[in-house]
């Protein structure tokens, strides 16, 4: 049985989904994150399972028992809030020590995993001071040391990084995935940014519309995308779409006609069948460049855009209407090029993905 | 360009903008106070007028007839249970519109509004049609036989309580709604999930983040109260004569002593602003703070 | 998500206060449509004798025209003043701005029977018997810091940037005025000449020093008239009025939202 589970889980918003889970099953100790833009259902579910807001059908089970309708105080869970919500008039030990208060933790016991949790967060002698006086950053850790202390069963982040500056927040992501590491506790993160999703999670739940689009692990939603939605979102990627002209079941290779553009030859593992509409994606720094045709699955194009990224250079290039984006961080020792330079586009058989419409 | 704007924007203009209004309120409400205070310390002898004379007689007068400090006492009294019973029902409504998710809180809002706006003179007729020998709450008392004969609410403490309650309710749970509307439901939810029950979240978190407003809404009321006039006047009888607003008046309009209803309105702001600065004092020594992520609040 | 003892609780409160507020006015209005001088409730029957009654006596309808042109004159100053006041509090930088600040919100901070008898003493000093002006000064006053209030709240959440625009556009300060800031702070402007109508209106306390014989308001006439007589016809008024304040409120709602009007104190 896993330690969560949610079964046909639905919220309606005024007769709009805002969240539909069919199922999903989370493992002990797992570091799974919702991820998705705003308003695909991620902190809905998060709060569904909370029980800051009752769903309309479905039910969540932690540990085998169900608590779709326990009271939200009985559910023994931490949750970090995206404003962290410190008690503004309590002391940083009254906030960390007000989860224990409600476990009926004795007086001693509770003064010391008060502290132990302050040394968890690298906050210790921070027991007398208010929230006010505290960093964003400092914060941030105080919310989530106040959410483990009691040892919930599930500890729930609602995009809790999102509001620390950019150095701070990719800080705090490692702090974070070694918190959780020693802690050994079941968590679910809800974010909106790919980045925290693909550094911090054991699997990764990718949320559209209310539903879910893909469940894997980090290395397979970035690489092995199941939808044009989960493409795109995942990391910049070139949409191509296009007709099957030949399809090799042999090689596995395939023919692709790109209306007003050119054919290319593109790898599948599906199955295809000659005249299919399909579409493909080729992320930016898959595409490789050339100033001659190098293979046979080059194609001509010419460059109508490029900026210099520091790590990389960025190009937009044409091939008759379509424009794909690279990514070249052949930075320095490579040459780059200028718009209007005609170059040659690998589209190397590893990049593509092949995805049915 | 920059500089032109800045040149637009700060220069000196500002005073083109406030000379009229500070002109306006400087003759018609500075100078008539500083005339007020000046007649604190002269002497009005009936039927000669003001003696142009320095003195403290008036304020000596005040603070050692008994009548009068027993009228201060009574004013201050009377505001400090005006509050109590107000601030008792105020909160509820107040929590209950801020906090509760409601389809109808327009209508709330206006059911609120409409006895706010409602011009004072009204709400007292309409208590004293209540509360009169003949008024509906007196029949029903004792016909329900909880008194063997009409009580005379009106011209008496208790009726002088029920309407500055009534006026204050409205004024209070607006003071109110904002302040418990300012504690953020993340606040409420994370108290609720480290295991803290419905009576507990009211205790811990609610309760001691609205103080502040509980606070300023009192001494908002507790200053109306104690300057009270027109209800004392119209329906306080011979009691309401020791409230010291009123016996301002009647050293104004009644007895033309205009030295010494100066001196009882210089006493009337002291009292008042005392209490305003004091108040505003303490909450801000309260330190509840500005959190850094209040800047996200939704 | 309250527990169901606690939240009935909160319901039978709020009930029981909802309908403590509106049992006066109920019975004003009730009583207003008595047909004789009995005050009970309900009334013995139905007639709208006290309204007709209202009407024949001009005195009632002379302190109703005494009230209006005297909340419309103190509204319309008010609000230029609130307007100018607004502009240099909230978008300039000077010394001693808080000073400012609480001298123009003085006659909220007062008490306001002091303000009308600070008010009687200066015009009677100076000779002053126009009556009306009296009035219309005296309303004046206490009406400009409710809109200074409502106008500086709409001014400072608005961003400079669009007067900064307008500038840079090549706009001069008064063509920014009339077509970028005043169409901006519109809600503001409404919602401050609404509360400064109502303030005056509804003043008894300072009218009531600065009152001449022929300029009476109407709370002050009703109150007046109370003193000696004690019949359903100051509830027909109050009828009008409460209609009225309802009616109010709902448009003031529909125009800027009720939390503009929602500024007390």
């Amino acid at each position: 049985m896993a330690f969560v589970e949610i079964k046909n889980l639905k919220k309606l918003f005024k007769n709009l989904v805002a969240a539909d889970i069919d199922h999903l099953e989370i493992q002990e100790g797992e570091f799974v994150s919702f991820l998705g833009p705003s308003g695909c259902g991620k902190t809905t579910t998060l709060r569904c399972i909370a029980g800051i807001i009752e769903p309309d059908a479905g039910s969540v089970f932690v540990k085998g028992r169900d608590i779709t309708r326990m009271p939200v105080y009985k559910r023994e869970l931490g949750f970090v809030f995206q404003d962290y919500a410190l008690f503004p008039h309590m002391t940083i030990f009254d906030n960390v020590a007000y989860g224990l208060r409600h476990h009926n933790v004795q007086k001693d016991d509770l003064h010391k995993k008060v502290s132990d949790a302050l040394a968890l967060v690298g906050l210790s002698g921070f027991e007398e001071r208010y929230p006010h006086q505290l960093s964003g950053g400092q914060q941030q850790r105080i919310a989530f040391a106040r959410s483990v202390v009691y040892e919930p069963d599930v500890l729930l982040l609602d995009e809790p990084l999102s509001n620390l500056d950019f150095k701070l927040r990719k800080a705090m992501r490692f702090e974070l995935k070694r918190m959780q590491r020693q802690l050994k506790v079941t968590t679910i993160f809800v974010t909106h940014d790919q980045q925290e999703a693909l550094s911090l999670s054991d699997r990764v739940v990718v949320m559209h519309q209310g539903r879910i689009e893909q469940v894997g692990t980090p290395v397979e939603v970035y690489e092995n995308p199941a939808s044009v939605f989960v493409a795109d979102f995942i990391g910049s990627s070139n949409l191509i779409k296009g007709t099957v002209g030949e399809w090799d079941e042999q090689n596995g290779l395939c023919l692709v006609h790109i209306p007003h553009a050119a054919a290319v030859t593109i790898p599948s593992r599906k199955t295809l069948t000659k005249g299919e509409e399909i579409s493909f994606i080729i992320k930016p720094e898959k595409i490789e460049l050339h100033d001659t045709r190098e293979s046979a699955y080059d194609v001509e194009g010419k460059v109508s855009g490029a900026s210099y990224l520091g790590s990389a250079f960025n190009y937009e290039i044409d091939i008759g209407d379509l424009r794909l984006e690279a990514l070249d961080s052949r930075v320095g020792y490579g040459k780059h090029y200028e718009i209007g330079d005609s170059v040659f586009v690998g589209l190397s058989p590893e990049g593509v993905r092949v995805l049915r419409k | 360009m920059n500089a032109r704007i800045r040149s637009l924007l700060f220069k000196r203009t500002y005073l083109l903008f406030l000379a009229p209004p500070l002109l306006v309120v400087t003759i018609f409400l500075i100078f008539p106070l500083c005339i007020l205070l000046q007649y604190s310390f002269r002497l009005s002898v009936p039927g000669q007028g003001m003696k142009m004379v320095f003195t403290l007689s008036n304020y000596m007068r005040f603070f050692t007839d008994a009548y009068y400090l027993n009228g201060l006492w009574i004013t201050l009294g009377t505001g400090f249970v005006v509050v109590v019973i107000t601030l008792l029902f105020a909160y509820p409504v107040a929590y209950f519109y801020a906090k509760t998710r409601l389809k109808h809180r327009g209508f709330l809002l206006v059911m609120l509004l409409s006895p706010f706006y409602t011009n004072i003179i009204i709400k007292i007729f309409g208590w004293m049609v209540l509360l009169g020998r003949q008024g509906i709450v007196n029949k029903l008392l004792v016909s329900f036989q909880l008194l063997d004969r009409p009580f005379e609410f009106l011209y008496s403490y208790i009726g002088v309580i029920i309407i500055m309650v009534y006026i204050h309710i409205p004024m209070m749970t607006l003071l109110l709604i904002g302040s418990i509307q300012n504690i953020r439901d993340s606040l409420i939810e994370s108290a609720r999930i480290c295991g803290s029950r419905n009576f507990g979240v009211f205790r811990d978190i609610i309760l001691p983040l609205s103080i502040p407003g509980i606070l300023s809404g009192s001494i908002i009321v507790y200053t109306s109260v104690i300057a009270a006039f027109i209800i004392p006047l119209m329906v306080g009888g011979d009691w309401g004569k020791k409230f010291i607003s009123v016996m301002m008046y009647t050293h104004m309009n009644v007895t033309q002593n205009w030295s010494f209803a100066s001196a009882i309105a210089v006493i009337l702001i002291i009292t008042s602003l005392t209490m305003i600065v004091t108040s505003s004092k303490i909450i801000k020594s309260m330190k509840l703070g500005v959190l850094i992520s209040e800047k996200f609040v939704r | 998500m309250k527990s169901s003892s606690g939240r009935s609780l909160l319901v039978a409160s709020n009930v029981i206060v909802y309908a403590f507020l509106f049992l006066p006015l109920i019975i004003v209005v009730g009583i207003s449509f008595s047909p004789s001088y009995q005050m009970g409730f309900p009334p013995a029957g139905l007639s709208l004798r006290w309204f007709k009654y209202i009407f024949d006596r001009t005195e009632f309808t002379d302190a109703f025209y005494v009230s209006v042109i005297v909340a419309l004159f103190a509204a319309f100053f008010a609000l230029i003043m609130g307007v100018l006041c607004s502009l240099a509090l909230v978008r300039y930088k000077f010394r001693g701005k808080t000073i400012v600040e609480n001298i123009f919100m003085m006659p909220i901070i007062l008490p306001t029977v002091v303000t009308g008898v600070a008010m009687l003493q200066f015009f009677s000093i100076m000779g002053f018997y126009n009556f009306w002006i009296r009035l219309i000064l005296g309303h004046i006053i206490i009406t400009i810091p409710y809109t200074i209030r409502s106008i500086s709240a709409n001014l400072y959440g608005l961003s400079m940037s669009y007067e900064e625009a307008s500038l840079v556009m090549g706009a001069n300060y008064m063509q920014t005025f009339k077509n970028v800031l005043m169409p901006l702070i519109k809600p503001g402007i409404i919602a401050g000449a609404l509360l400064a109508f109502i303030i005056s209106f509804d003043n008894v306390t300072v009218s009531l020093f600065l009152i001449g014989a022929k300029t009476v308001t109407l709370p002050v006439r009703i109150m007046l008239y109370l003193d000696w007589q004690f019949d359903p016809s100051v509830a027909a008024i109050s009828t009008i009025l409460i209609s009225l304040t309802v009616v109010g409120i709902i448009i003031a709602e529909r125009i800027v939202g009720l939390a503009n009007i929602m500024k007390v104190e």
